[in-house]
């Protein structure tokens, strides 16, 4: 195998396998990306055996072939070759060598056989979806800071996405927090939901970033594939029952405060600011337009802060966690946002006029 | 100003207060299992007889010198050692409980020390039985230096002592003097492997600790270790604790008397565990988030296994129905046929007090928080007062085990410790409260 691509194109591709390949594995081949030339173009890939990621790219191929390179190792390397560098990739078969040739400079790598190299099966995914970016990035981006970390509920570990016969929504939460978000055009399609694990997701959010044309997504109960342009992503899908999340959004939360979020998150960054780090708890005491928000340190401090606000309500005194009250205003972003809040022990809605189609439920804290 | 208080022989003394048979004759207390020796009488010391000593190793030496033996009676050191805090207590306002048989205090304002040292010593003395030393200097550290001098005046042989048992460092010639004679491996917070750290650094004893270069041990030691530099020179880096900080983790476990290998007899012997760990995460009104549940075979058995398996809650919580439900599956999850079992334990961490919980979104409809509060409220109340195990889990056959039962001789589980010599329960049992023949 020999071919010859720009340095430029070749990092950019590389950059997008370093969080794929794990950094410590017990299968040495895990560590390996697989660069595939044939005629016209390089194939590259990673996998960690849950997700594979996939990237074509454009490059003079002079002689067809397969190998795989230490990842880490390779992008090191192309990363410190100068900008304007031709790369020059071929083998050795004999003496199982990799060459990497730019300028004056010649790396030779050993190499695992690129047969040991795993694939992963992507037959049978039923059933297809196509979406635009800014709605896909919406659905992700909305949702993936509700994701759970714990490892005993894998089921909160990823993002849920699903129909109602209606559209596709995304639905994320660790327990204490939720967050919903649905297509704003019609999906009519019908399927059961699949919850799409932590890793692919924050994979296929950065992808995102630098990508806007319509995304295909397709699926079975056990495996998912997508495909952004150039770049394919195949994963395993989590094997478990998401909860019944419906069942815990509140009906009848009629206690309302409209604020307005940029100041509003400042407010609650200031004051968090004396909070025990584990906790961050802040109360509210809503009454009559105005919001005090207040904290305690473990060491009796205490720091508040009064915010007018658009009331609604007879009276609120409710404690939060600060980190999930600013995580879902960093979301929002500007604007007004609307707090739902009730008299019982529901837990409290945060709407925003800017996100139509998002729904955050946080519950609060032990009063 | 500030003082430490240790009781003399903690473990010993309480054992003589109510078996003056023991007065005058070398004694020494057993650790858990009858394993080691964790507490001396002087006559015992004297025979060379080393704390920590496998008692197996020194056989010989305690049947030639008819040394008693005791199995450790917590029950009745726990409670003589809370007479102690509380007359300390009843008497100052900045005691810091740093241990079963040690208590920090300030004496800020109290202008003749020595003299309310003296009259708290005979206090204890005289209301509790128990022979205490107490240490006075400028910090903590000092403080634990000048109650070891109290102990061990033999070392400190050109020193003059006024007292006793008690002693305040005033002059810095004194000082000075006993810290150059003073082990740096004896200076609280320097144990044995930074000893060996500070010995090949030629710092040998606490003088030249107090002289050497701050930063370096900084950088090789940590900011802990500088502490003790700077409070060996007499700068107060650790103050009286007197509010318990928050807990990271709690932890019961026991060996057991006997090797076992049923799945009943290991579980009868956690859900034990799991009831005092609760009740004791309780008592600091901590609620738990992560509970851990570990088994393992001894090191030294044929075929050894050891085990742990974790389970995080979204919501904090104190119920002990909860917590034995986790902790049984848990342990489910470990346990393997074919093994002869050493330990079984449980550990409660991740805590959170009553105002920092974060309610679970999931389940809220079905979690009833004051129904829960209140109901082992009760529990640990009818505990309190009727004695530990009244009121207990119903998957709890250890009928035998509780403390407090009011018949002695039942037949104990066949988990529990190996307790051989171990003295009645005066001051926590009714059964075994000394009778007065006239």
């Amino acid at each position: 195998m020999e071919f010859v691509i720009k340095k430029k194109n070749l990092l950019e591709c590389l950059s997008h396998f370093q969080s794929v390949v794990e950094k410590r594995n017990t299968i040495p081949i895990l560590s390996n990306v697989k660069v595939s030339a044939l005629q016209g173009g390089l194939t590259i890939t990673a996998t960690d055996l849950a997700m594979e990621l996939t990237e074509n790219l454009v490059a003079n191929v002079i002689q067809a072939g397969g190998i795989t390179i230490p990842s880490q190792l390779f992008f090191d390397i192309i990363r410190k070759a100068p900008d304007q560098s031709e790369i020059i990739l071929k083998n050795d078969e004999k003496n199982n060598t990799v060459y990497v040739l730019f300028g004056d400079s010649k790396f030779s790598i050993p190499m695992l056989p690129v047969d040991d190299f795993p694939v992963m099966d992507e037959d049978k995914l039923e059933i297809e979806i196509k979406v635009k970016s800014k709605n896909f990035k919406n659905l992700v981006n909305n949702c993936k800071f509700c994701m759970g970390l714990d490892e005993s509920r894998q089921y909160l570990n990823g993002i849920y996405l699903h129909s109602n016969g209606e559209t596709v929504s995304t639905v994320a939460t660790d327990g204490h927090r939720l967050s919903k978000c649905s297509l704003p055009e019609p999906i009519k399609q019908s399927f059961d939901g699949i919850i799409i694990p932590k890793k692919t997701v924050l994979e296929i959010s950065k992808i995102l970033e630098e990508y806007d044309e319509d995304i295909n997504l397709s699926f079975s109960k056990t495996r998912m594939r997508i495909l952004l342009g150039n770049i394919k992503i195949v994963s395993k899908l989590v094997n478990a029952s998401f909860p019944d999340y419906e069942s815990v959004i509140p009906k009848d939360n009629d206690q309302t405060m409209v604020v307005d979020c940029k100041s509003f998150s400042e407010t609650i960054d200031r004051v968090s600011t004396i909070s025990d780090e584990k906790f961050r708890t802040v109360k509210f005491e809503i009454s009559k337009n105005v919001c005090v928000v207040s904290s305690f340190g473990n060491d009796k401090s205490l720091g508040t802060e009064s915010v007018d606000v658009d009331f609604s309500g007879s009276q609120v005194s409710i404690n939060f966690n600060a980190r999930y009250i600013l995580d879902v205003l960093n979301i929002i972003k500007n604007g007004k946002v609307k707090f739902s809040f009730s008299n019982k022990t529901a837990p409290t809605i945060l709407e925003c006029d800017n996100l139509k189609n998002t729904l955050f439920l946080i519950m609060q804290m032990r009063a | 100003m500030i003082a430490l208080l240790d009781c003399n022989n903690f473990y010993v003394s309480c054992e003589r207060l109510f078996n003056p048979k023991l007065i005058n004759r070398p004694v020494v207390v057993l650790s858990n299992n009858d394993g080691c020796i964790i507490s001396r009488s002087n006559e015992a010391k004297r025979m060379g007889i080393k704390m920590g000593e496998p008692v197996f190793k020194v056989k010989h030496i305690l049947r030639k010198g008819k040394v008693i033996v005791l199995s450790s009676n917590y029950s009745i050191y726990g409670d003589i050692s809370n007479r102690i805090m509380n007359i300390l207590k009843d008497s100052l306002s900045d005691v810091e409980i740093y241990s079963i048989d040690e208590a920090f205090f300030s004496l800020r304002g109290v202008n003749d020390r020595q003299k309310k040292c003296i009259y708290l010593a005979d206090k204890i003395l005289k209301w509790t039985g128990i022979p205490v030393s107490i240490g006075i200097a400028k910090t903590k550290t000092l403080a634990k230096i000048a109650n070891r001098v109290v102990k061990k005046k033999k070392e400190y042989s050109r020193l003059k002592f006024n007292y006793k048992n008690v002693l305040e460092v005033k002059k810095d010639n004194d000082l000075e003097y006993i810290l150059n004679n003073t082990n740096v491996q004896d200076v609280w917070g320097v144990g044995k492997k930074l000893s060996i750290f500070l010995n090949q650094n030629n710092i040998k004893n606490a003088q030249e600790l107090k002289q050497c270069d701050e930063n370096f041990i900084r950088e090789k030691k940590g900011v802990v270790l500088q502490r003790t530099v700077l409070e060996l020179r007499g700068v107060k880096c650790n103050y009286i604790e007197t509010s318990l900080p928050i807990k990271k983790s709690i932890c019961v476990s026991r060996s057991f008397g006997r090797k076992l290998y049923y799945y009943r007899d290991i579980r009868s012997a956690l859900i034990v565990f799991v009831q005092k760990a609760t009740s004791k995460m309780r008592k600091y009104n901590l609620f738990c988030r992560v509970i851990t549940v570990f088994l393992k075979t001894s090191k030294y058995e044929k075929e050894v296994y050891s085990n742990s398996k974790t389970y995080t809650l979204i919501e904090p919580t104190i119920d002990i129905r909860l917590i034995w439900k986790i902790a049984d599956d848990l342990l489910r999850n470990i346990f393997k046929d074919s093994f002869l079992y050493s330990k079984v334990g449980i550990i409660l961490s991740d805590f959170y007090d009553k105002k920092n919980i974060q309610k679970s979104l999931i389940d809220y409809k079905s979690i009833s928080e004051t129904k829960e509060i209140k109901l082992m409220k009760t529990i640990d109340n009818i505990n309190d007062r009727f004695g530990y195990g009244k009121i207990r889990l119903s998957s709890d056959n250890n009928q035998n085990f509780f403390s407090n039962s009011i018949v002695r001789n039942r037949k104990s589980p066949s988990w529990q410790m190996k307790t051989k010599y171990c003295s009645p329960c005066y001051t926590t049992r009714w059964c075994d409260i000394p009778k007065v023949k006239v």
